[in-house]
């Protein structure tokens, strides 16, 4: 009997495996895929190994020469009163793009419990309004936006660049966050509120460690819209020591030549914190983690 | 331990009501039980004896004191959900002590009640497992222990049955049975399950169409029910009801009698009706159901679908085609007017 529903089984999976034609072109259409996206990162990794500064030509993504020269150029940077440029840089990117995540996140996860429990004048109104403003370029914003900062005085400052990043990430963010808590089952807050739980009791202490793959990702995303972003921080930051890294990156592209080394160096270094943050992050970012609270 | 009323309760969505104008008086440690098919507003009425739906019209009384208003946090009623609603982020002993945490109990007596309530649902073993890693059996135990740790005034069970199989719905409803015997605590629950509410009910509402049709002790609604749809929402095999005419005493005329087919006896055989049993008429067998203890044949007089019960010998020997003769206790008659309210016999 076990004998017979062994080989049932393994009939079963032979079945579902598809023919050998099919599972080859599938394989040689990722293969593909693969190198269209990893190709151009091994070819900025190529020149920012390279000793010259000159821009990389031929396929091989493979430096002849292998040196490190560039990465400490660019780290090394000092201007001419003696200050460690880079260090500033690095040190403003990583405090506006921070701050940027921590208010963005804070102000959109309640934004968006909002939205999804409860019922007020306005309240579609509104939803659909914040999805009207992510249908305006950023650069129409820059006049405004400048103006604005300059009416405050927080031009070529940190806290006006974050006010800047936060406001543009928090419309995706709650919208994001939003269908995220839709998923929570209300059935949870509703044993919570017999509980005698207040509603902010409940949105720390049930919803918000529900939503923490969502909060991760609407994170991640904050931190990478400021950290990434160029054009306003050029407009809005003045001093060489108060621009963020991509602001430097474009220091590397002049009118008459390019340090494409440095530019590739440069920007080895600046895509690293991400990384890194979305390694860190990876653990949250896991689902299920509703399952066995109601039946269903 | 509270008293529950409800007075001229009424919930409204837009035009549409879905309970009207229902007045109940729940005693001191009595168990009603809220019985109806889908959609009837059962479940909306509970959900608004615990603060979870707002009241429309009417007065929401607790141990006789006005709480239409109250959040559901102060009304100190616990409610055990269908749907178990555990916190799944927590532990089996986070979930049943959040409540009592919420209230800032101090932790000495958090961990007695909890320790209590968990030997009392037999949870003792997986105090420090997630809801995920329990049964269905288990989370609804747990759900159970979460309300009885805070040691309410009323429980409120919403259809808590419905997710189990048989035999686990036969256990944890021993249990509820049960926790009732100990705590003697008010208890509201709803189901759509008569068995249930036969069974653990000290007064049974019947309500349909958010009208409370009927509210009596479980055999009355069963026995004496009060119009024809309790009669056929209740007891399974559902009541036989058929067009009759009554010749000479009340109710004279035409009415529609009905009779449960636990009361209507088959026989395969002929022999003379005794005293106080009336003859109802030869039926060909369409189909035989035997459930090991007890058998019943369905067929047709005239136009007219029959249940009845037979004898294990005559099941034996009946076969699809045969033919019954139908005899029922008069006493066991119900005779139903035109409008559908029962008529006394």
């Amino acid at each position: 009997m076990t004998g017979q529903s062994t080989t049932e089984q393994e009939v079963d999976l032979a079945g579902e495996r598809p023919p050998v034609v099919l599972a080859v072109a599938s394989h040689a259409l990722l293969v593909v895929v693969s190198i269209v996206v990893l190709y151009p990162v091994l070819w900025v990794l190529r020149m920012a190994l390279s000793p010259s500064q000159a821009f990389a030509s031929g396929l091989s993504p493979i430096p002849t020469d292998v040196t490190l020269q560039n990465f400490v150029d660019v780290v090394g940077k000092h201007d001419l009163q003696g200050t460690w440029v880079f260090g500033h840089q690095l040190w403003n990117s990583l405090v506006v793009s921070s701050a940027t995540a921590l208010v963005g996140v804070a102000l959109a996860t309640s934004a968006a419990y909002a939205f999804s429990r409860f019922r007020f004048p306005g309240g579609e109104l509104g939803l659909k309004a914040l999805l009207v403003t992510q249908m305006f370029p950023g650069t129409m914003m820059m006049i405004p936006l400048y103006i604005l900062l300059d009416e405050l005085g927080l031009l070529d400052s940190q806290l006006g660049l974050v006010i800047v990043y936060a406001t543009t990430s928090i419309p995706f963010s709650t919208f994001m966050l939003k269908g995220y808590f839709d998923t929570i089952p209300a059935e949870l807050e509703e044993a919570g509120r017999m509980d005698g739980a207040s509603t902010t009791r409940i949105f720390f202490s049930i919803i918000l460690p529900l939503a923490r793959p969502a909060i991760a990702i609407t994170a991640l995303f904050s931190f990478m819209t400021a950290w990434n972003e160029f054009i306003l921080a050029a407009k809005l930051m003045n001093a060489e020591t108060s621009y963020t890294l991509p602001v430097v990156l474009q220091g590397y592209v002049g009118a008459k030549s390019t340090a494409w080394g440095h530019f590739a160096a440069g920007a080895v270094l600046v895509s690293a914190p991400v990384m890194a943050l979305f390694f860190a992050l990876q653990k949250h970012l896991i689902g299920g983690l509703t399952s066995g609270s109601v039946k269903g | 331990m509270a008293s529950i009323s409800l007075r001229g309760i009424e919930k409204r969505y837009g035009g549409v009501s879905v309970v009207k104008r229902l007045d109940l008086e729940i005693a001191d440690g009595e168990f009603v039980v809220l019985v109806g098919p889908s959609g009837c507003g059962k479940s909306t009425t509970l959900r608004m004896i615990a603060g979870l739906e707002t009241i429309s019209a009417g007065d929401l009384l607790i141990d006789g004191k006005r709480e239409n208003e109250v959040v559901p946090g102060d009304r100190d009623l616990a409610m055990v959900f269908q749907s178990y609603a555990l916190y799944p982020h927590m532990s089996v002993r986070e979930n049943i002590a959040f409540g009592l945490v919420v209230r800032r109990l101090d932790a000495a007596t958090i961990a007695t009640r909890v320790d209590d309530a968990a030997a009392m649902l037999g949870l003792q073993d997986l105090l420090d497992r997630k809801p995920k890693q329990l049964s269905g059996g288990q989370r609804q135990r747990v759900a159970m222990a979460r309300a009885v740790v805070r040691r309410p005034r009323a429980f409120l069970f919403d259809e808590p049955l419905s997710n189990l199989d048989a035999k686990l719905r036969m256990e944890v409803r021993s249990e509820i049975a049960s926790l009732r015997r100990r705590f003697g605590t008010t208890t509201v629950y709803v189901t759509h399950d008569q068995v249930e509410a036969m069974t653990l009910a000290d007064r049974v509402v019947v309500l349909q169409g958010g009208v409370a049709q009927q509210v009596g002790s479980p055999l009355q609604v069963y026995r004496q029910p009060a119009n024809r749809f309790v009669a056929t929402f209740l007891g399974t095999p559902t009541m036989n009801v058929v067009p009759a005419t009554v010749l000479g005493a009340p109710p004279a005329g035409a009415v529609d009698l009905g009779v449960r087919p636990h009361d209507v006896r088959a026989a395969d055989t002929s022999s003379p009706s005794p005293d106080g049993v009336v003859s109802l008429g030869a039926m060909t067998v369409e189909h035989l159901e035997r459930l090991g203890q007890e058998s019943f044949v369905f067929g047709h007089i005239g136009d007219q679908r029959f249940g009845a019960l037979v004898d294990e010998d005559a099941a034996a020997r009946l076969a699809h085609g045969a033919t019954v003769t139908l005899s029922a206790r008069a006493d066991r008659l119900c005779f139903f007017a035109a409008g559908g309210a029962r008529v006394a016999g």
